[in-house]
C-alpha cells in the first residue's frame, strides 16, 4: 500500500482515536473542523454539535477567560507550535481538572491553514506527583530535624548530605561538608580505623557502629557513637552509605556531673571516716586531760589518765599516718627479695584471730623447685595480706571456705584470696578501696584496710583486682613483680607518680 | 548507804567507756558500760524489769551474774553513733520503744552539734541531746542535772 493511496480521512480519524488524548482541529475562523472520540466522551456532546461551532462554544464556560482561542489563532497565523502548556478548568461541582496542551499548526489545501490541539487531563498524574513530592519533603524534614547526626556519602566515603544535626554539632554547613570525604572529619587515632571500615563495609558487613572523635570547624573533638550502614540498589550493588552519629557530648557532660556528685559523697565520706576516726581518740585525750586538771581520785587513777591521754594522741596520729600513707605513697626505700608464700602464711596465722570457728582453708602454691619470690618490703605485703585475709574472715561470721593461692604468671607473682562470704554489693564494688569506706559500724573498722593495700600494691608496681558476688563470695587477686622484674615495674611506677604530681 | 545511781554508757571503744566512767564517778555517779546494742537492749530490758518491781540479774555470755539491778536503774544513757550490730540512730529508736522514761543522749565524733541528723533527731525527741566528741567534762555534768530526782 502506497501513501499516495491512503485515505486520509479515514487514516486521520484511526490515529484521532486510538490516541488516549483529546484532539481538536481548529481552522482559522476558529471553528472546529474535526473532534476526536476522546474528546467528544469527555465533554459529553455529540459529533453533531461540535463540528461546525466555534471554539468558545463547545468549551464550558470555565474555559473562555483562558487564553486558548488567542494562542490558536496565534499558531495558526505564525505557524508556530506551541508545546506543553498548562491549564485549569474547574465547573460547579466538579473538583478542578488540570490539562495540558499543546497546539500545533496544520495547513489545509489552497494556502488555508488550522491548527490541531491536543489536550491532555493531567489533574491524577499531577497529584501523584505532588504526592511524591510531598513524601520526599516529609522524608527531608525528618532528617533535618533529627537529633542524630544523618550524612549520606557515596560508596567512597565522599558525603552527600548532610543534616541540621551533623551542621549543629560540626559547624560545617551542608554546602561546605558536601563532597568531603567523611573520614577527613574523623580525629586521628581513629581516622586510619574509620578509613579502613569504610573500604571494608562496601565488601562486608554492610552494617557497623564505633565510637570515633569527630574533629569540629574549630577543630576541637567531640565523642560521637557512629552507625554505618550501606545503601544497595536492586542488584545488592553498594550505591552509598548512611552514616549515623549520636553526639555524646551532652551524655559524656552528664556522665561527668554524675562523677563529680560520687566523688563527692565519696569526700563526704573520707571527711566523716576521718573525724570520726580522729574525734574518738581526741575525745579520749581530751577527757582524760580534764580528769586531770579536777586533781581529783586516786595518784593510780591519775596515772591512768596520763596513760589515756597520750595513748588517745597516738591513736589520733596513728590514723593521720595511715592516711598520709594512703595520699602520698612515696618510693620504697630498700627492697628485698620477699618469700611469697612463706609471707601468706605468716600474715594468715596473724589473721586468724578473726576466723570464725567453722571455716576451713585451702592452700593451692605451686611446687617448684625454687620458692616465689617478689620483689618488695615484707613488713607491708605481708600487711596487705593480713588485710585481705582478715576482710575475708569478717565476711564470713558463721563459718566458710577461704582458699589461698600463689603461682607465678611470667615474670608476676599472683596472689588470690577467696572466701565463700557476704559477698560485695555491685554498687559498693566501686567504693571499696575508697579511704574509709567501710560496711562494718564497729568503730575499730576504719575502711581503710582496702585503700591501704591498694596504696601498697600500686607502690611495689604491682596491681589488685576483686570479683565478687553478693551472698556468694569475694575473690580478691594480687599481681606483685617477680624479684628479677621488680625493679623495672617500680620505676615505671615512679615514672607515673611523678608525672601526674 | 545506798549504791549511786548508774548511768547506762554504750559506746565500743574501751578507752572512750573508761574516761567516761571515770567522769562519772567524779561525779558521784556510777556508770554500767556496754560495746554493743545487743548487750546495752539486755540491761534496759532488765532495768524495764526492775522499775516494774521484778528482780532482773543481767548475765554475760557464760552465765555470770553481772549486776541486781534497784528500781530506777539507769535513768540516763549515754551513747555513741556508731556500735558493732547497730547505728545509734537505731539502737536509740529501741531504747526509747521499750522504756521511752529513760534519758538518751548521743556522745559522737561522726556528728557536729547542729548536724540536721542530730537536730531532727532532737526535734523528733528520739534522742534528748547531743555531745560531739571531744567533749567537756562539764558538759557531761550538766546532762546529769537534768536527769529527774528519785522518786
Ligand atoms: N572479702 C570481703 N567480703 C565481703 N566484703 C568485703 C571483703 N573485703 C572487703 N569488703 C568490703 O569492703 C569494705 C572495705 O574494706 P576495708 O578493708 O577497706 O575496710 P574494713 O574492713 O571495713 O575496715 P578496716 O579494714 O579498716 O578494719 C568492707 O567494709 C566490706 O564491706
Ligand atoms: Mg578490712
Amino acid at each position: 500500500m502506497s501513501l499516495s493511496r491512503l485515505d486520509y480521512e479515514s487514516f486521520f480519524d484511526a490515529i484521532m482515536s486510538t490516541i488516549p488524548s483529546s484532539i481538536l482541529v481548529i481552522d482559522a475562523a476558529l471553528t472546529v473542523v474535526h473532534a476526536s472520540r476522546n474528546f467528544l466522551e469527555k465533554s459529553h456532546a455529540a459529533r453533531s454539535e461540535t463540528i461546525g461551532r466555534r471554539l468558545e462554544d463547545i468549551f464550558p464556560e470555565a474555559f473562555r477567560d483562558t487564553a486558548l482561542a488567542q494562542e490558536v489563532h496565534e499558531v495558526i497565523r505564525s505557524g508556530r507550535t506551541v508545546l506543553r502548556r498548562r491549564m485549569s478548568y474547574r465547573a460547579p461541582g466538579v473538583l478542578l481538572r488540570i490539562y495540558a496542551y499543546s497546539i500545533c499548526p496544520l495547513p489545509l489545501d489552497r494556502g488555508r491553514s488550522a491548527a490541531i490541539l491536543v489536550m491532555d487531563d493531567v489533574t491524577d498524574l499531577l497529584r501523584l506527583a505532588d504526592e511524591v513530592r510531598q513524601a520526599q519533603l516529609h522524608l527531608a524534614s525528618v532528617v533535618e530535624s533529627a537529633g542524630d547526626l544523618i550524612i549520606s556519602t557515596d560508596a567512597r566515603g565522599r558525603i552527600l548530605t548532610w543534616n541540621g544535626a551533623a551542621e549543629v554539632a560540626c559547624g560545617f554547613s551542608a554546602q561546605e561538608a558536601r563532597d568531603r570525604s567523611f573520614v577527613d572529619l574523623i580525629a586521628l587515632p581513629e581516622k586510619s580505623e574509620a578509613a579502613l571500615w569504610f573500604a571494608e563495609i562496601v565488601r562486608r558487613d554492610h552494617r557497623r557502629a564505633a565510637e570515633w572523635p569527630m574533629i569540629r570547624r574549630d577543630g576541637e573533638a567531640i565523642p560521637v557513637s557512629w552507625t554505618l550502614s550501606c545503601m544497595t540498589d536492586t542488584s545488592g550493588h553498594v550505591t552509598g552509605i548512611v552514616v549515623v552519629g549520636r553526639n555524646l557530648v551532652e551524655q559524656r557532660a552528664l556522665e561527668a556531673q554524675i562523677h563529680q556528685a560520687e566523688k563527692l559523697a565519696a569526700l563526704g565520706m573520707v571527711i566523716g571516716g576521718i573525724a570520726h576516726e580522729i574525734r574518738n581518740p581526741l575525745g579520749v585525750s581530751s577527757a582524760a586531760a580534764q580528769l586531770l586538771k579536777r586533781r581529783t581520785g586516786s595518784p593510780q587513777m591519775r596515772e591512768e589518765c596520763v596513760e589515756k591521754v597520750i595513748g588517745g594522741i597516738a591513736r589520733a596520729s596513728a590514723v593521720v599516718e595511715n592516711l598520709l600513707r594512703f595520699a602520698r605513697p612515696g618510693r620504697l626505700g630498700e627492697t628485698v627479695r620477699v618469700d611469697v608464700v612463706e609471707t601468706l602464711r605468716n600474715a594468715f596465722a596473724f589473721a586468724s584471730g578473726e576466723a570464725a570457728a567453722a571455716t576451713t582453708v585451702t592452700w593451692d602454691v605451686e611446687e617448684e623447685a625454687a620458692p616465689l619470690y617478689a620483689e618488695g618490703a615484707q613488713n607491708l605485703i605481708e600487711l596487705v595480706l593480713i588485710n585481705l585475709i582478715a576482710n575475708a574472715f569478717q565476711a564470713m561470721p558463721g563459718g566458710g571456705e577461704l582458699s589461698l593461692a600463689v603461682r607465678r604468671e611470667g615474670c608476676e607473682i599472683v596472689i588470690e584470696i577467696g572466701d565463700t562470704g557476704s559477698g560485695i554489693k555491685e554498687t559498693d564494688l566501686s567504693r571499696i578501696f575508697d579511704p574509709f569506706f567501710t560496711t562494718r559500724a564497729e568503730s575499730r573498722r576504719s575502711g581503710l584496710g582496702l585503700a591501704l593495700s591498694h596504696s601498697i600494691v600500686r607502690q611495689h608496681g604491682g596491681s589488685i583486682g576483686v570479683r565478687s558476688r553478693w551472698g556468694s563470695g569475694t575473690h580478691f587477686t594480687i599481681r606483685l613483680p617477680g624479684a628479677e622484674s621488680g625493679a623495672k615495674a617500680r620505676r615505671n611506677a615512679g615514672l607515673r607518680h611523678a608525672a601526674s604530681a | 548507804m545506798t549504791a549511786p545511781r548508774a548511768v547506762l554508757v554504750i559506746d565500743d571503744d574501751p578507752e572512750m567507756g573508761w574516761v567516761l566512767a571515770s567522769a562519772l564517778a567524779g561525779a558521784g555517779w556510777g556508770a554500767t558500760v556496754v560495746s554493743s546494742g545487743a548487750e546495752a537492749l539486755a540491761w534496759v530490758l532488765a532495768a524495764v524489769l526492775a522499775d516494774a518491781g521484778w528482780g532482773a540479774t543481767v548475765v554475760d555470755g557464760g552465765g555470770k551474774p553481772q549486776a541486781f539491778l534497784p528500781k530506777n536503774a539507769f535513768p540516763l544513757a549515754f551513747l555513741d553513733a556508731r556500735l558493732p550490730d547497730m547505728n545509734g540512730m537505731e539502737l536509740a529508736r529501741e531504747l526509747r520503744r521499750v522504756r521511752p522514761g529513760m534519758r538518751i543522749v548521743m556522745i559522737s565524733g561522726y556528728f557536729f552539734a547542729d548536724d540536721v541528723e542530730v537536730a531532727d533527731a532532737i526535734k523528733e525527741s528520739r534522742i534528748d541531746g547531743f555531745l560531739a566528741k571531744p567533749f567537756d567534762l562539764d558538759a557531761i555534768s550538766a546532762m546529769l542535772v537534768t536527769v529527774p530526782a528519785w522518786e
